[in-house]
């Protein structure tokens, strides 16, 4: 059935259905693997008698290599200047800067502040009840904090 | 030999895509997974794309980084006061420190709730029913501080905990009913009370001014009528002065006038009275004609003096 059609469009259907799959269900690694194989048919039509097992293993190499050109050549240039905010679902970084009240005195290094109409462990040095805070960093469920 | 190359061929590239689906790692945004290195925990994964080595680090646990709501299952709780309520909920959390949330706690969401659960029942059994009914921040805040407190090591932040419905059993919510009830008729009766007596005491005070205005008005009438009549007397003192003065420098005859006058005066009235049965004359018809004499006599005397006033003006100066 296969003997009839050239290799390379074998690897171009073979690119297609790969790259169709990824659009059905984004996984995301399909595509690589894809471009792989559609960079394999571009091989066998421009060096014609390869046999099969040097056209997978070219296949392979490829899928990997479009992989690691994507992560480490064209990724860092799509992340520049489209970052979203990094801080969405760190609900801790986002009070980053933000200064809050002590609602329990702060001994031995932890206390607790309110926070909109909650409360939230912070670290820091010794204060007492309802002084300002500036929450420096966060860890965990732990804010640490330096007086204002 | 060729088909034992297409084999190899085939393992080959099934192979490589299971490698390339286990070194590729896509995390969704609003979850963080673990990564495990034989087992063993290492890093955790922001969402994103990652590679991984395959094999050598595996992804362990896919931990929902987003704030999540917790219905906390109804259950009878006794108050402090014995009376059973049954109490249920809502618990909103969010996991800030995946790795923790994944390997300090076995069952996040069981522990989670019956750390809760059981809160509930401490909080509420130190409050009696009526504080539990009409405290609702109270409870909250309590029980917040201390489940927050407790869900700390477990990398897990809970944001928010509300007492969603406090059910008393149903003879306790008649009774509750009926005691509103009476309290407002009380408060009713207490108020018609009131105004009957506000009413009474503001008819009574009526009464006492309009009584108090009327006797003054009395007062002054009769201060008014003792006046008059002494101005009445003191008028009648004068005038009786008046004619005695005038008789005494005068004639008799001036007295006899008003007499006269008087006189006739009562003669038209009893002729003019409704029962004509009979016209009364006075004993002495020749009293009157007297009196009538006298007006003559006084006319008389009157005219003459005047006549002989006129005729002193008329007569011219004698020329010596």
């Amino acid at each position: 059935m296969f003997a009839s059609v050239a290799a390379h469009y074998l690897w171009w259907i073979v690119a297609l259905v790969l790259i169709g799959i990824e659009v059905a269900m984004p996984g995301f690694f399909m595509l690589w693997i894809g471009i792989g194989a559609a960079a394999t048919g571009l091989l066998t039509l421009f060096v014609p008698g390869l046999s099969l097992l040097a056209q997978a293993i070219a296949f392979v190499v490829l899928a990997f290599v479009s992989c690691a050109v994507y992560g480490y050549v064209l990724r860092p240039r799509f992340q520049q200047g489209q970052v979203g905010d990094g801080r969405l679902n760190r609900r801790g970084e986002q009070l980053i800067g933000g200064r809050y009240v002590l609602i329990e005195a702060i001994s031995n290094g932890r206390g607790k502040a309110r926070v909109g109409d909650g409360q939230w462990l912070v670290s820091g040095p010794d204060l007492p009840v309802g002084s300002t805070v500036e929450v420096v960093s966060v860890d965990g469920t732990t804010l640490n904090v330096r007086p204002v | 030999m060729g088909s034992t190359e297409g084999f190899v061929a085939l393992v080959l590239v099934i192979v490589a895509i299971i490698v390339v689906a286990k070194l590729v790692r896509i995390v969704p945004q609003g979850y963080e997974w673990t990564v495990e290195h034989f087992g063993r925990y290492t890093r955790t994964l922001s969402p994103g794309l990652h590679f991984l080595v395959p094999f050598v680090y595996t992804i362990g646990r896919k931990m929902n980084m987003m704030e999540q709501v917790l219905d906390v299952p109804s259950q009878d709780v006794i108050t402090k006061d014995n009376a059973v309520v049954r109490v249920d909920g809502v618990v909103f959390y969010q996991v800030l420190d995946a790795a923790k949330a994944a390997y300090e706690v076995a069952n996040l969401e069981q522990a989670a709730l019956a750390l809760i659960m059981t809160n509930i029942r401490t909080v509420l059994g130190s409050m009696d029913l009526d504080e539990s009914l009409s405290q609702r921040d109270a409870i909250n805040a309590k029980l917040l501080t201390v489940v927050d407190e407790a869900t700390h090591p477990w990398g897990v932040k809970v944001n928010r905990i509300e007492i969603k419905d406090i059910a008393p059993p149903r003879d306790l919510v008649d009774s509750m009913a009926r005691q509103m009830k009476a309290e407002r008729e009380k408060r009713a009766q207490i108020l018609e009370a009131e105004g009957m007596r506000q009413s009474a005491i503001l008819k009574a005070d009526g009464e006492k001014q309009s009584a108090i205005l009327a006797a003054d008005g009395k007062k002054e009438a009769a201060f008014r009528e003792a006046e008059a009549r002494i101005r009445l007397a003191e008028a009648e003192a004068q005038a009786t002065k008046l004619v005695s003065d005038a008789i005494a420098s005068g004639d008799v005859n001036a007295l006899n006038y008003f007499v006269a006058n008087k006189y006739v005066e009562a003669l038209k009235e009893m002729a003019n009275s409704p029962n004509q049965k009979m016209l009364m004359l006075p004993m002495e018809a020749t009293g009157i004609l007297g009196s009538l004499a006298g007006i003559a006599e006084l006319a008389k005397e009157s005219f003459g003096q005047q006549q002989e006033k006129i005729a002193a003006r008329r007569t011219p100066p004698s020329i010596g």
